[in-house]
């Protein structure tokens, strides 16, 4: 039995095909969906999401937040938006946590500061999918 | 009359015009179809965000909402109104800016309603908002932001003009927007999100829409068959999806934008096209008409001449 998974993002489908299983990050921390998971709703949080193909070979993609869905043992991530190991801009990446450190340390408006958080987050986890 | 000369000259501008109007509706042809396909790869995302929205709009029905999800999800009184007007950044695309900005002016009161506005149900709710509370319009493309900046009955009603937006319709260029007035609703500046663009039909028709992009309420699905496991509860998980549905309604406004634009711009440059060719054929007549009656001349004039010497 495999998982059958969707990525879209606004702009595309990110990705599609059978998993063996799919990693994600949602506010309590990992959730692992394996192939005939009961139908559910979870909120994704800025991470890495792992699939895991049916030859152990693991694809991943940079997920900036989205909803993930289970239904009849089918698996859809709607993405804010999903970025592929490639398509990722690692000087720009860079750049974008440099400036969050820059503004994590200036903030003082509890706002401000989640904004610069997540900012930070999100650089840091592009960085380590773009990898070397 | 004009000399056959003039005649000539004018003939190979129409040609030189003509060969460049042909080349602008190539482009913008090819330009339309990128953007309609881009507009095709949404297709699953908006079915995706419909179904999703829907499901968890009828998941919460009848639930007490946590104080997260609240800002997003319970009404409030609407004191301000903010409108974002797509137009294009660049002109030679006939009437597709200007028949969007006549109507946006009747919508701000810089002209008097009239009954063909007042007949699309989208644009008379906007007038009424904006009749009754504060607003401020934001602006993507240059032609919308030329035509308004200084018209607006008040300086408060001039927001921003994003002008990387509409030169590349994205996701990374719809985004500044979308966060903004995000972050305005959190903020309790505003509390009602209007888009006001072309909507596109066909290359030969864009209809002027205006669309009230939140706070809506989504339909709720009449499935039973509800998920059991929601992680974070429901109310929350909706609240998360509505700044996401926020920003891909603007992508689509820009995309849809952008499409509009370039129809439009490829019906204008085939008319000019066609124009053109008409103005060529008229010129080469008259310049043939010239050119004989030159030649006529010229013969009754050696007649004439041989005549007298006889």
């Amino acid at each position: 039995m495999r998982l059958p998974t969707t990525i879209v993002d606004p702009e595309k489908v990110a990705w599609q095909g059978e998993a063996e299983q799919v990693v994600l990050g949602i506010p309590d921390g990992l959730v692992g969906i394996l192939p005939g998971h009961a139908d559910a709703v979870f909120a994704v949080q800025p991470c890495i999401v792992q699939i895991t193909l049916a030859d152990l070979t693991k694809r991943q993609f940079f997920l900036s937040g989205g909803i993930a869905r289970v239904v009849k043992g089918a698996l859809t991530i709607v993405a804010d938006s999903a970025e592929t190991p490639e398509s990722i801009d690692r000087i720009r990446a860079e750049k974008a946590r440099e400036r969050a450190k820059v503004r994590l340390q200036q903030s003082t408006h509890t706002v401000d500061y989640d904004r610069a958080r997540l900012a930070l987050m999100k650089a840091m986890y592009r960085l380590q999918i773009g990898g070397e | 009359m004009p000399t056959i000369k003039e005649l000539t000259n004018k003939l190979k501008n129409l040609q030189n015009t003509k060969k460049i109007t042909a080349a602008m509706k190539m482009v913008a042809a090819s330009k339309l179809r990128r953007a309609q396909e881009a507009i095709e790869r949404t297709r699953p995302y908006r079915h995706e965000l419909t179904t999703l929205l829907s499901d968890l709009q009828s998941a919460i029905a009848g639930q007490d909402l946590p104080e997260e999800a609240a800002v997003w999800l319970s009404p409030r009184p609407v004191k301000h109104v903010s409108v974002v007007l797509f137009t294009s950044d660049k002109g030679l695309c006939g009437a597709f800016n200007n028949g969007l900005i006549r109507v946006f002016e009747r919508v701000v009161g810089i002209r008097p309603m009239d009954a063909g506005t007042e007949a699309r149900p989208g644009f008379s709710e906007l007038r009424a908002r904006i009749g009754a509370t504060a607003f401020t319009v934001h602006f993507a493309g240059r032609r919308g932001w030329d035509a308004f900046r200084t018209k607006l009955p008040a300086k408060e009603n001039v927001g921003e003009w994003y002008q990387e937006a509409v030169a590349r319709p994205s996701l990374a260029n719809a985004r500044p927007i979308a966060d903004q007035l995000i972050r305005d609703y959190l903020e309790g500046r505003t509390d009602e999100i209007w888009v006001v663009n072309n909507r596109f039909q066909s290359a030969l028709t864009q209809i002027p829409q205006a669309n009230k992009i939140f706070p809506t309420t989504p339909k709720a699905s009449k499935t039973s068959n509800q998920p059991i496991l929601f992680n974070p509860p429901p109310a929350i998980v909706l609240a998360k999806l509505i700044p996401q549905s926020i920003r891909f309604l603007i992508l689509n406004a820009l995309l849809e934008n952008a499409a509009g634009e370039q129809g439009a711009r490829m019906t204008a440059m085939d008319n000019a096209t066609r124009n053109g060719q008409e103005m060529i054929d008229k010129n080469t007549l008259l310049k043939n008409r010239a050119r004989q009656a030159q030649i006529t001349t010229e013969l009754v004039e050696i007649i004439a001449g041989a005549e007298s010497i006889r």
